[in-house]
């Protein structure tokens, strides 16, 4: 397991690739000022599975990723998670 | 066959209840691993997968699981994501069973929700299948017709129904009778080709044979099915209470128990052992918080059986095949 810290840009195309997964889309359609509902039509449940994805990827790559409940209800874009995920991560 | 994931730990009789069922299915020749911790006694020579948490009933299903990564319920997950179980049953905390099973196994491709298929009994016939009888407070009009997809899926391969009949759960038979999520899904359910949608169906008709699927969002097929178990109950309790009001009633009774008693394992819930998530890469099986040691035995022999059959293969084939034809 590493622990080296993913860039933001790596963490900006890992962010994608899995939100694309969870709402089986394509990749290239996915950019970082859309928002989840009213853009990309994500809800709910869309939503647990993205960050329980998000949670399990970047756990792996930098040995610990947690994404907090509170903060999870603040995400609006693609571009939010982006930059939440990387504050968290180079705190 | 892989073993069959048993959570050793979820429902209000674990682990006893649960570790004398999965003892007998191993003693039918099913093969089984149990998730529970490393210290679980009565175990016997069951294999074991150590698990060191346990959801609780009351817990929030999704940040459960997100936060008890080492519970029985999620380590049960990913024993079917990783290859070392065939499929898993639990009678734990029913939201966190489904969440498991979502984010563990993942949903089939192009399936939107998966759902919870229940055998509804029908004396003299083959059980109807009441989907979805609880994932989804609200759904979309076309989520419906793909548990009616599944539904169908499932009817044909769990209880041998060649061509299930299809009916949407609504307040009369009449296309025109409903909400607006009726009469849309009863549109797109009528134009769907490779379903053998009859119309609409109410509530009475569940129980009598004239359907073999019936289709509804799952706050309605909750509040229809816990009606029907309390209404079952209830009948039951009654009965008993008559037959032992005098020494003559038990008397008639007692002759004509030997009639009564397959009528009752026909609507004891023990007898199919659990609702299944539909929708899902996996076979999961979600046993009553209730269950006794025969309904973990059952819930695990549907679980083998839809294993053996590839229910899951055939479910993936069919919302493929639906949506390469819209």
């Amino acid at each position: 397991m590493s622990t080296s810290l993913p860039d933001r840009a790596t963490i900006s195309l890992t962010v994608s690739a899995c939100l694309a997964t969870v709402l089986e889309v394509d990749v290239g359609t996915i950019s970082e000022t859309q928002l989840f509902k009213e853009d990309l039509n994500a809800d709910s449940l869309h939503l647990v599975e993205f960050s329980y994805e998000i949670e399990r990827i970047f756990s792996e790559m930098t040995g610990d990723f947690t994404v907090n409940d509170e903060d999870l209800a603040t995400l609006k874009t693609v571009g939010d998670t982006v930059n939440y995920v990387f504050a968290v991560l180079h705190r | 066959m892989l073993p069959i994931a048993v959570d050793a730990m979820g429902g209000d009789n674990a682990p006893q209840a649960i570790l004398a069922g999965a003892l007998q299915a191993a003693e039918l020749g099913i093969p089984i691993v149990l998730i529970g911790p490393n210290d679980l006694a009565g175990v016997g020579s069951l294999q074991l997968i150590a698990a060191t948490e346990v959801i609780e009933m009351h817990e929030d299903a999704a940040s459960s699981v997100r936060r008890k990564k080492d519970s029985t319920l999620v380590v049960a997950a990913n024993a079917v994501r990783e290859g070392k179980a065939s499929a898993m049953i639990s009678a734990g905390n029913t939201g966190a069973t489904m969440a498991s099973a979502l984010l563990r196994m993942g949903r089939i491709s192009g399936v939107q929700r998966p759902a919870i298929a229940t055998a509804i009994p029908v004396p003299g016939s083959t059980p109807c299948v009441l989907i979805d009888s609880g994932a989804n407070a609200e759904v979309q009009a076309d989520w419906l017709v793909q548990f009616a997809q599944m539904g169908t899926v499932y009817s044909r391969r769990r209880f041998g129904v060649e061509a299930p009949r299809i009916g949407l759960l609504s307040i009369g038979e009449e296309p025109g009778k409903g909400d607006s999520l009726r009469k849309e899904a009863y549109e797109l359910l009528s134009n769907e080709s490779g379903l053998n949608f009859i119309g609409n169906v109410e509530g009475r008709d569940m129980m009598t044979g004239v359907v073999d699927v019936v289709v509804t969002d799952g706050f309605t097929g909750n509040v229809a099915l816990k009606t029907i178990e309390g209404t079952i109950k209830t009948v039951v309790k009654s009965l008993f209470a008559a037959f032992a009001s005098s020494p003559e009633n038990q008397v008639h009774a007692d002759a004509l128990m030997p009639a009564l008693l397959p009528m009752y394992e026909v609507f004891d819930p023990d007898t199919y052992g659990g609702a299944i998530l539909l929708g899902v890469n996996g076979v999961c099986i979600i046993s009553h918080g209730s269950s006794s040691a025969r309904a973990i035995l059952n819930g695990i022999k549907c679980a083998q059986e839809m294993v053996e059959v590839g229910m899951v293969e055939e479910i993936r084939a069919a919302i493929a095949a639906a949506t390469l034809s819209n």
